[in-house]
């Protein structure tokens, strides 16, 4: 129990995960503690009495979860995994021919699959961008940490690209051009345009042509060149406009950042170095307007660290930022 | 993002148990927290078992993650949104609405107080019912709210601080009338 419980208000008692875990979730062990620390300071009685009641009222009645329902769900999951799991607890060794055997039989009957489905999926590493020209010419640069599958037996009806990460578009003329991604899907006939699509974030820079964008349960929004649209889960979606000739972006090294917090801008610089940034919640929160070069890390940690007062320290991988 | 988190690491190279393990580990919480979305618990339930498929699927290509709970709170939100919608067709996502069953065993005890209190905490909007729920029945940080939301940490901690402060006004005001009620009340009796 920390000394300054005394000096808190009822609010910060009632926030306190020990206590949450105590008087809301009747924690056995919790409450005990909670109890032994009430008796030892009688004077803090009224606030602890506040924030219990607080609590109380915060009580709600929750989905009862079933130990069969738990089995259900996770046989249901298990049947739907098409390919089962190669890696076993334990490998005896003796039997390793067994192992082999399994797994190229896995890989074959992976392949068989690939190649009857036609499933072409391309995936750029952590700190190297790649371009993928498809069928009909039409051209896909992935930035880092980015993967697009399409069906290739399919592609020349039906040009339908998924999209995990962030990638600029060139797309010739012909069909429908669709790219779908988890957070909102563009619809194209011939023209260039950049998708972000990661984590919570999703937005579409038009560049050439036109771009028609759907997100789910909104009506759908064309764009001209210059014109930028797109969300952060849980909020509205806003369209902004840039400078489709002038404007550098990541193709050309140049990384923008336009008001985001650090956590983002850290999370960019890990993708395309291929390392991993240490930094307090504090830090990861506070907003970044600037640009810096995708040459060396230090002179781009340099650029991003500098104006927020912070400095970093480079270990091989592994990046503290204070 | 701070140090990934050792499990979800685990899982990522591929170890079955490891996954297995987030699975057990999240389920309940995640179906009880589905379970304020929408009273759909089929669907919950598809949605549920599509997500573990995807991730293991897609394991290789995800990013890490401090908090795997977190990550995949975030993840049946998005889902459970974008199913919900799909068959509402509501504009805006502040009208998903956020549904809290308030369950006062031992907590007010008329049946005047508890309507001036249910009326009170249904002032709350659904986002602020979110951000407290999560807060105090999931157990997660205001920053993991936060990124589950999308909202920046500052304005959650606000507006979980507001709503906590409006809750205790009105319990103040509350119990006040209830004290003058009953003194009125006590009155001719005791003279």
């Amino acid at each position: 129990m920390k000394q300054e419980y005394i000096t808190y208000t009822p609010e910060q008692l009632m926030d306190v995960d020990s206590f949450i875990a105590a008087y809301l979730h009747r924690d056995e062990q919790f409450l005990q503690a909670w109890q032994n620390w009430e008796a030892a300071h009688p004077e803090c009685s009224p606030q602890v009495e506040e924030a219990r009641s607080l609590l109380r009222h915060l009580a709600v009645h929750e989905y009862r979860v079933s130990q069969q329902k738990r089995d259900k769900l996770w046989s249901n999951i298990q049947a739907n995994l098409q390919t089962k799991p190669v890696a076993k607890r334990r490998i005896i060794p003796t039997r390793w021919y067994a192992v082999a055997a399994a797994s190229l039989f896995i890989a074959a009957s992976l392949l068989l699959w690939l190649q009857v489905s036609g499933q072409s999926s391309i995936t750029s590493m952590a700190g190297t961008h790649l371009t993928h020209v498809l069928p009909d010419e039409s051209q896909i640069i992935l930035n880092a940490a980015s993967q697009i599958t399409y069906r290739k037996k399919q592609y020349r009806n039906k040009r339908d690209i998924h999209l995990d990460g962030e990638a600029f578009f060139e797309v010739t003329k012909g069909a429908p051009f669709i790219v779908e991604t988890d957070l909102g899907s563009i619809r194209v006939w011939g023209t260039s345009f950049n998708v972000f699509a990661r984590d919570s974030i999703f937005d579409v820079k038009c560049y050439t042509g036109k771009v028609e964008v759907r997100i789910p349960g909104e009506d759908a929004v064309m764009l001209t060149p210059g014109q930028q649209y797109g969300y952060v889960s849980g909020r509205t979606a806003a369209s902004h406009t840039f400078d489709p000739v002038r404007e550098e972006d990541w193709r050309s090294g140049q990384i923008k950042v336009n008001d985001q917090p650090l956590r983002n801008v850290f999370a960019e610089i890990e993708r395309q170095y291929d390392v991993t940034i240490q930094f307090g919640e504090s830090t990861g929160a506070k907003r970044y307007t600037g640009f810096y070069q995708l040459n060396q890390l230090d002179s781009a940690l340099y650029h991003i660290c500098w104006p927020m007062q912070l400095e970093f320290q480079i270990n091989g991988k592994q990046i503290t930022v204070k | 993002m701070n140090v990934p988190h050792p499990l979800w690491l685990r899982f990522k190279q591929g170890d079955s148990d490891a996954f297995e393990q987030l699975y057990q580990e999240n389920l309940d919480g995640l179906l009880r927290y589905g379970h304020h979305f929408t009273p759909q618990t089929e669907l919950i339930e598809d949605v549920i078992q599509e997500l573990f498929v995807d991730l293991w699927q897609r394991k290789a290509n995800l990013g890490d993650t401090d908090s795997p709970r977190k990550y995949l709170c975030a993840s049946l939100r998005h889902r459970l949104y974008r199913t919900l919608k799909k068959n509402a067709k509501t504009a805006s996502e502040d009208e998903i609405p956020f549904d809290m069953s308030w369950d006062w065993e031992d907590a007010p005890s008329s049946e005047e107080r508890y309507a001036q209190v249910e009326s009170a905490l249904e002032q709350l909007s659904h986002r602020e019912k979110e951000a407290i729920y999560l807060r105090y029945h999931q157990g997660l940080s205001y920053e993991e709210i936060g990124d589950i939301m999308g909202v920046q940490y500052q304005s959650l901690r606000n507006q979980v601080h507001r709503a906590i402060q409006k809750l205790r006004t009105i319990l103040t005001i509350v119990f006040m009338i209830f004290l003058t009620g009953m003194s009125t009340n006590m009155r001719p009796d005791t003279l």
